[in-house]
């Protein structure tokens, strides 16, 4: 599972759903037009408040990426309470109602297309972990046959003739993945984060 | 859009899928894969790589100070 890898792979993997995350909570804060700096900056210091000390996801606590969004809610409102004058500008369009930008958190609805964007993208990134996850499950040769025909998309008999082995030895190392996806697809851990 | 995904994570994993399923599911696997590899070829991926670099390495030296 990602939290339980280094910090490269874990932004290899989940950079997208973090970024539509982070964009989510720009906007519950009222906050639609965020800069790429500091959309990057905030992703950036999401990956290291998760990566250090006070890293404390427990998965018996909840979902993965519900833990992932509380952490870009809390990023976001460090980074718009580190700015002085956003933070004014964001209590002047709320007519200085709020006081606290924790309270605008929940003063809008979410926006149903970045959304949809982060659960797509969140999913993607699961499927991707769980691949990751079978190469270690499998020889590197299954493994190669497999992402040559069914990810880059050459042909059975190309493969085989690469491998000097039959068209059948191919067809197997495809089964072979997809049953071992099949199997991590029915663990708990995986299932409990595919349903978001 | 119903996933092919959605039947997988839904049943038993020692029940075989039809051609067609299977098919589905290995099409949406590689467009996720060949997607998420496409934003780590990004110039911004490697933006933000460097700048968790840059603080991880902050970091590690304020703590080794105090």
């Amino acid at each position: 599972m990602p939290y339980q890898t280094a910090w490269s792979t874990f932004f290899d993997l989940y950079h997208t759903p973090l970024r539509f995350a982070v964009l989510a909570a720009f906007r519950r804060c009222n906050w639609d037009r965020v800069s790429e700096e500091m959309l990057e900056e905030t992703i950036a210091d999401i990956v290291v408040s998760f990566f250090k000390a006070e890293f404390s996801y427990d998965r018996e606590n909840g979902k993965f990426r519900n833990y992932l969004r509380q952490l870009a809610a809390w990023r976001v409102r460090d980074k718009i309470t580190q700015l002085p004058k956003a933070r004014e500008t964001l209590m002047g369009q709320l007519d200085g109602e709020t006081t606290d930008v924790q309270e605008l958190d929940s003063s809008r609805p979410p926006d149903e297309a970045i959304e949809e964007k982060e659960r797509e993208a969140y999913r993607s990134a699961l499927l991707t972990t769980m691949l990751e996850d079978v190469r270690n499950r499998v020889s590197p040769q299954t493994f190669l046959m497999f992402e040559m025909t069914k990810i880059l998309g050459h042909s059975p008999e190309e493969v085989a003739e690469q491998f000097k082995v039959k068209r059948n030895v191919v067809d197997n190392a495809v089964f072979r993945v997809l049953g071992k996806l099949k199997e991590l697809a029915a663990q708990p851990e995986y299932r409990k984060e595919y349903w978001l | 859009m119903k996933s092919a995904w959605d039947s997988i994570f839904n049943s038993d994993a020692r029940k075989p899928l039809s051609p067609e399923e299977q098919e589905q599911a290995l099409r949406e696997l590689a467009k996720s894969v060949t997607d998420v590899s496409n934003v780590q070829a990004s110039p911004e991926h490697q933006r933000i790589s460097q700048l968790i670099r840059e603080k991880l390495a902050q970091q590690a030296q304020e703590k080794s100070r105090s």
